[in-house]
């Protein structure tokens, strides 16, 4: 952690070297867009629905601890142990002890990005655990030994051919075969194995019902229920965040969910786990680390009711173009930016400045988060504790000044409009961090502030 | 202090003053049940599906269309006759031989596909899951318009908690290769829909 890391900027850079790679995760990235709005134009209802979303979020962020202890109760009520941990070391260490109890050293896991959070893989690792990823794209990037690079999509980043490659090396697929109808079958047949043969699964939540004390875990692929039914233990990790108040609510969030996310109409499997089948056991780990503390925090903490369905990114020009791992934190994009620097505020000061303030990813929210305010919010902290990205410092002062100004402003922004009509080269050089990889736009031939002053008059 | 004492007491001093929850009432009741909506959308999610008249018209089928798949299985006492029902209390890793599962389910929810069906009428969790195909027969008689209506229906349908319970729509996928729809990915490399009367 105290090894200085590359700043999303340096790193985007370097997505960036290779150009056709760029243009397909961004053409594919808003193809997901895409697809997410033919299916939300459907429902007439879609505003009604995320602003109903948002409101029982606000609900539980304000009674979160008693809506906890009420899932505690009703989760012990249906025979699931419930565990509490403060950080991500706690939780990993639950988890161990978990697995040491059984005397097993391997384990299945679908895909959870909290577990990301409190690098467990790493941690359980080093005590001699192997942990097998059994999401698809989670299995590939794991084998990459590379962290997921989006939510939803955790290889988005990934071509067939590599993918191609990386199965020959370790699953021993044809060498030269790229199809991915033979590749996931591949994979299938292989992990269908780890299922068989291991003792205990770990699963992520998507929600949790304070209610009935069930727990909902939504997959296409199904790995989640092939590792938790064929268990002996099941444990579920979850951010307490995730709670909602009544099993009725889930009719609101799954209909958002996935429609959000990929465009589907529902994941294939929307699996409600109440209780431990006959013999097995089901354990519960409500983690904290760090959600507690920014719930204090007035404006940033809408933050908590995301859901993880992975849209902000999807739409965000600057994601699509810089790729996940730029973002260097376990959840990237907007909602990463705003979720980061509140965990380490030095670390991921450059992550709000990773954005142009476009605003898209607030309109596709499905539970109507802020982001883009928030990421604006946080570049007003960062800049009054002394945390801005250094590249964009420069000119982020020239900008305050002549912003804190309206005068100055008023002619800058002419001069400026005269410099990129008339000798765009001079704006568009290696001085100016917003150029880089872009074109800059062409400048209109009036401002708003000019064509207003001629037409108010008509 | 525990972990349990620190996360509640922060959380008491820091949740923002109380909001009411909204009325997700309108919701439910919204739209019409329309049984060609589930067939089409039910359709457009990969699966199959056929309109079958009773039991019998359902056997015929799987003997026609399933016939290259002789280890088939059944949570159904009625279909005894083409599928084995003497796996019931078997170990759940013993399964995954099975090459068709026929089971039913409670409800069907018209704008997604997806069939409700609990531990109840699984029987054994896993059998949804680990086989190569499913066969899910529901009612048409049964269906639901929206997921708003699906909560309901599951409020009427269940007093207490039922162990497990899921939504199914469709057969396995995935698309994390080059965002490419593969279909089987863990679980059914198909899901076929008997839509009962
Ligand atoms: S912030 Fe909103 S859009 Fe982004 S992942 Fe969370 S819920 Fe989805």
């Amino acid at each position: 952690m105290n090894q200085p890391h590359k700043e999303h900027a340096e790193l985007a850079e370097k997505f960036n070297a290779d150009e056709d790679r760029v243009n397909w995760h961004d053409e594919t990235l808003w193809w997901i867009r895409q697809k997410r709005d033919k299916i939300v134009w459907q429902l007439p209802e879609w505003e009604q629905l995320r602003e109903t979303a948002s409101q029982i979020k606000h609900n539980v962020l304000s009674h979160l601890s008693e809506y906890l202890l009420e899932f505690e109760a009703n989760a012990q009520k249906n025979g699931v142990t419930v565990h509490w941990a403060a950080n991500g070391e706690e939780h990993n260490k639950i988890v161990y002890k978990l697995l040491k109890e059984q005397g097993v050293t391997q384990m299945v896991k679908s895909k959870s990005m909290l577990t990301e959070e409190c690098h467990l893989n790493e941690f359980l690792e080093k005590q001699g655990i192997e942990v097998v990823d059994t999401d698809l794209g989670e299995r590939i990037v794991q084998l990459a030994k590379e962290p997921p690079s989006h939510i939803v999509l955790p290889c988005i980043h990934w071509k067939k051919e590599e993918i191609g490659e990386l199965f020959h090396k370790f699953l021993g697929t044809p060498e030269g075969n790229a199809d991915p109808q033979f590749l996931t079958h591949a994979a299938r047949l292989a992990l269908r194995q780890d299922f068989l043969t291991r003792k205990v699964a770990l699963t992520g939540v998507n929600f949790a019902v304070a209610e009935t004390g069930e727990f909902v875990v939504c997959t296409n692929e199904g790995n989640a229920d092939m590792g938790a039914h064929l268990s002996n233990v099941h444990i579920a990790s979850m951010g307490i965040e995730k709670l909602i108040p009544k099993r009725k609510h889930l009719g609101v969030f799954l209909r958002l969910l996935t429609r959000s996310a990929t465009g589907q109409p529902i994941t294939t499997y929307s699996s409600h786990f109440s209780k431990p089948r006959p013999g097995q056991q089901m354990h519960i780990i409500l983690v904290d680390n760090g959600r507690s503390v920014h719930l204090g925090k007035e404006e940033f903490r809408n933050s908590l009711k995301c859901i993880r369905c992975g849209a902000c990114m999807n739409t965000c020009p600057v994601y699509r173009r810089s790729g996940g791992h730029s973002y260097h934190n376990a959840v990237a994009g907007p909602i990463g930016s705003i979720l980061a620097p509140n965990f380490d505020m030095r670390k991921n000061a450059d992550l709000p400045f990773a954005s142009t303030l476009c605003g898209s990813c607030s309109n596709v929210c499905p539970v109507k988060i802020d982001i883009h305010d928030q990421l604006y919010k946080w570049r007003q902290v960062l800049a009054k504790e002394g945390h801005t990205p250094k590249a964009k410092t420069a000119a982020m002062k020239v900008m305050a000044v002549t912003l804190s100004k309206p005068g100055i402003f008023t002619v800058a922004g002419k001069m400026g409009r005269i410099v990129m009509r008339n000798v765009p080269g001079l704006v568009n050089n290696k001085l100016n961090p917003w150029f880089k990889q872009r074109e800059m736009p062409e400048a209109p031939k009036e401002s708003f502030r000019e064509w207003y002053q001629k037409n108010r008059k008509k | 202090m525990s972990s349990r004492e620190d996360i509640l007491k922060t959380l008491r001093q820091n949740q923002p003053p109380a909001v009411a929850l909204p009325d997700t009432q309108p919701f439910a009741g919204m739209k019409p049940v329309n049984a060609d909506q589930f067939i089409q959308t039910f359709k457009t999610i990969g699966g199959a599906l056929y309109e079958a008249r009773d039991y019998a018209h359902v056997e015929e089928i799987l003997r026609a269309d399933f016939a290259a798949f002789p280890l088939k299985r059944t949570t159904l006492p009625q279909l005894s006759g083409i599928a084995d029902t003497s796996w019931f209390t078997v170990d759940p890793h013993t399964l995954h031989d099975t090459e068709v599962m026929i089971a039913e389910a409670l409800f069907g929810v018209c704008e997604n596909g997806a069939v409700w069906i609990t531990e109840q009428q699984m029987v054994q969790r896993a059998a949804m899951f680990i086989p190569e195909h499913l066969v899910m027969l529901v009612s048409k008689a049964s269906l639901v318009a929206t997921m708003h209506d699906a909560y309901v229906r599951i409020a009427e349908l269940h007093n207490g908690p039922y162990g497990f319970g899921a939504f199914i729509a469709g057969p396995s996928k995935t698309a994390d290769i080059e965002q490419s729809l593969v279909l089987g990915a863990h679980g059914p490399r198909t899901m076929t829909m008997m839509l009962l009367p």
